[in-house]
């Protein structure tokens, strides 16, 4: 254990230098600042309004979060899941003198930081907008810091490291927990339909005695009433069975056998989480879980040299699920019907139709500027630096594929909305392009990005500088468009609009190709 | 000594491990060879206790699960993984902290020397090259003192003057009766440091070697292993 305090004392220390050292950390703690400055002001209001701001609301939102942590929890340890392990962690501490048991507390203490800090929140909100006494909030501080804990690490162990029951009846308590949650949600459904959908019924349900009564979770929720609003003889009651439940599950937890046998579940989500960490790195988006799978799939190429990179990205693709479709293409469907359904609600957005439609391709785009595209991957693989053809055709033909999903993704959010408003096809198309444009530009972006500050600013200043340069794109020639509404009527607007985005996606097409030539791989 | 008696490891139906069993004495350096996906790294995580099989694998007579034979044991894995926020001499305060070995800073500098982590020590261990992760992974395995002392390619990454040291490390040990099992595709590597010789294929262990008798033969170690494992590379 000696080594465990070693690790977690230097690694607190050597994060907090290391963070200190990078500009980056004081944006985040203006954030954060900035964040936890209009929550003190704005929650105050915001519990009022939504009757929460006594002890009895104070106590069902308690009661909500409980329904949704400790079932959570639960169902993550049953899979194994639910404790960070890193690749390092297994070399140097499942390979050294310690239980398998004090590991798994290694790996709790990591997570308790977090609760420490809700805690604090919670005294906080509690004592402040909710009127319930400090004492009371400091009783619960305790609590939830030190009695919680020790149950939650007595669940965990007797989970995550049984080697005693079998994993089918390990495997069935996640359906049991499931199916407390889904009763509770019906359940409050059904109550709150009977009083009529408001806060205060929901309040209503979340006081409700049987739900004290539920093993554990309900156990909780009931020592949380009698710190907060006070004793009943339920809660008492429930109270006793809760102290009860932790100290036998302590119990087992400590004479539960336990050799080590999660370790090989534990090192495998600790390369899947490494994994998606190192892809987040990248900007790009991961996935615990089942590994992704391809289809068999064979592709023709009709080219030689920069060509050859359009048609295997184009055998990828075939070997997808759902070939170049993907979220962002429900996404795109959903905004397209959105603003059709948006239209008939509000009726004088008409007169600037196309705009809106062009309005929420760009939000969307924005808003997921931050996920890497292909075209960032192949600027990674050195093949396409390597490859002996001019930089023209290969960010051409590299970047050919996602103009072609562009373009998809402009038409399922351009049809739906175009034919509810009535967008003539000329201007539908015309639309079409311009998303196209806005798509282009996200691409080109990325790499000038890159080569402007990819070595230096990381990740998260990587997406700020594409943001930057996208914004000022769309501003430019939302300003020309602007200004020729003004002067000479929306249709020219429109005109302009497009001209001004053709022109600056050009201007950095051609920006990236010079550059190109100049840039090293990105890995 | 180290002792695996019929050991078996299936992933889901597929056995990637069949009843295999070797013994490397005290004082003898083993190695396990074998085309790839032969088991030789099944094998290793198990013996390093990282996953479920079954059979038993016994480290200084006792179960390698227990925390008398941890103490003893050490692992250097294939691919080594650092602590991120952990300078390299932090890595190494760690180990003799988890092990509770007591190394003075004089041994500790002179491990250092001779892997040229000296200029290092200060590092992250996200700051490091492959190379340099194997060689703080190595010592990290030294210092503890062990007993018996696995690698899993341990060569791969290192450079010529950090093989050269890592043989002389092997030798050490061995004179100091410390038990070693190496696992590796580098047969010019190993042709000098071995003692037992396990040949490995699709997860048995298909040939046990004396070095002695293969000398004996006038035998080499690459001709040897292409015979059994029917060229297989």
């Amino acid at each position: 254990m000696n080594g465990f305090v070693y690790l977690y004392k230097t690694t607190l220390k050597n994060r907090t230098i290391k963070a200190l050292k990078k500009p980056v950390t004081y944006v985040y703690l203006i954030f954060i600042g900035w964040y936890l400055f209009s929550m003190v002001f704005g929650m105050g209001s915001l519990l009022k309004s939504l009757h929460f701001d006594e002890p009895e609301g104070f106590a069902a939102a308690l009661t909500i979060l409980m329904f949704a942590i400790i079932p959570a929890n639960m169902i993550s340890y049953t899979k194994r899941k639910g404790l960070l392990f890193r690749p390092s962690e297994v070399q140097f501490v499942f390979t050294a003198p310690v239980t398998p048991k004090q590991v798994l507390l290694f790996a709790q203490v990591k997570s308790i930081a977090l609760g420490i800090l809700l805690g604090i929140w919670l005294v906080f909100l509690g004592s402040i907008y909710c009127h319930i006494p400090l004492w009371r909030m400091l009783l619960y501080f305790l609590f939830s810091v030190m009695i919680e804990n020790v149950l939650e690490a007595s669940i965990m162990i007797s989970l995550y490291g049984n080697e005693t029951i079998s994993e089918k009846i390990i495997k069935k308590l996640p359906i049991l927990l499931y199916g407390i949650m889904i009763i509770f949600v019906l359940a409050g459904f059904y109550v709150v339909s009977l009083n009529g959908f408001s806060i205060s019924s929901v309040q209503k349900f979340l006081s409700i005695p049987w739900i004290q009564c539920v093993p554990l979770i309900g156990w909780c929720i009931a020592i949380i009433r009698l710190i907060i609003i006070g004793p009943t003889v339920l809660n008492i009651v429930c109270t006793v069975l809760y102290c009860l439940t932790t100290i036998l599950l302590t119990l087992y937890a400590y004479k539960m056998k336990c050799n080590g046998e999660y370790y090989e579940d534990a090192m495998k989500f600790a390369d899947d989480y490494q994994d998606i960490m190192n892809k987040k790195k990248r900007g790009e988006v991961g996935r615990l879980g089942k590994k992704k799978k391809f289809n068999n799939a064979t592709i023709n190429y009709k080219g030689n040299f920069a060509k050859a990179i359009f048609y295997r990205q184009l055998l990828e693709y075939k070997k997808n699920k759902f070939f170049i479709f993907g979220g962002n293409t429900l996404v795109a469907l959903a905004a397209g019907i959105g603003i059709a359904v948006f239209a008939h609600y509000n009726p004088e957005m008409i007169k600037v139709k196309e705009f809106v439609i062009l309005g929420v391709a760009a939000y969307i785009m924005i808003i997921f500027s931050g996920y890497a595209t292909r075209w960032s991957k192949e600027l990674e693989n050195p093949y396409t630096f390597l490859i002996p053809d001019n930089p023209f055709r290969k960010v051409w033909y590299a970047t050919m594929i996602e103009h072609i999903r562009a373009f998809v993704d402009g038409l399922l959010i351009t049809i739906p909305a175009a034919i509810y408003l009535k967008i003539s096809f000329i201007n539908t198309i015309l639309i079409i392009i311009i998303i196209m444009c806005l798509k282009a530009n996200k691409l080109y972006t990325e790499m000038l990005s890159e080569f402007l500050v990819g070595q230096t600013l990381g990740a998260f200043g990587k997406s700020l500088i594409k943001l930057l340069m996208q914004s000022i794109v769309i501003g430019l020639a939302v300003l020309a468009a602007v200004l020729t509404g003004i002067a000479m009527g929306l249709k020219i607007a429109f005109f302009v609009l497009l001209v001004v985005m053709l022109g600056l996606t050009l201007a950095i097409a051609m920006g990236a190709v010079v550059l190109f030539d100049k840039m090293e791989t990105v890995n | 000594m180290l002792e695996v008696q019929d050991l078996t490891k299936k992933y889901g139906k597929v056995i990637a491990v069949d009843q295999v069993s070797f013994k490397v004495p005290d004082g003898k350096v083993g190695i396990l060879l074998g085309p790839n996906g032969a088991g030789k790294s099944t094998i290793i995580k198990s013996i390093a206790g990282l996953v479920r099989f079954k059979g038993s694998v016994k480290i200084q007579d006792k179960p390698s699960n227990s925390i008398e034979a941890k103490k003893v044991f050490a692992y250097v894995p294939e691919i080594p993984s650092m602590f991120e926020a952990l300078t390299v001499r932090e890595h190494f305060e760690y180990i003799k902290r988890a092990y509770n070995v007591n190394v003075t800073d004089d041994e500790l500098n002179r491990l250092m020397e001779r892997f040229e982590l000296i200029d290092k020590q200060d590092k992250l261990g996200n700051e490091l090259s492959k190379g340099m992760m194997q060689k703080v992974s190595i010592c990290c395995a030294l210092l503890i003192k062990p007993e018996v002392i696995m690698l899993d390619e341990p060569m791969v990454g290192l450079d010529p003057a950090a093989i050269k040291e890592l043989k002389i490390v092997v030798d050490e040990l061995k004179q100091s009766n410390a038990t070693i099992l190496i696992s590796t595709h580098m047969l010019e590597m190993v042709k000098d440091l071995w003692d037992i010789m396990f040949v490995m294929s699709k997860g048995k262990v298909i040939g046990q070697y004396n070095k002695d008798e293969v000398d004996a033969q006038a035998q080499d170690i690459e001709t040897l292993f292409f015979n059994i494992t029917g060229g297989e590379k």
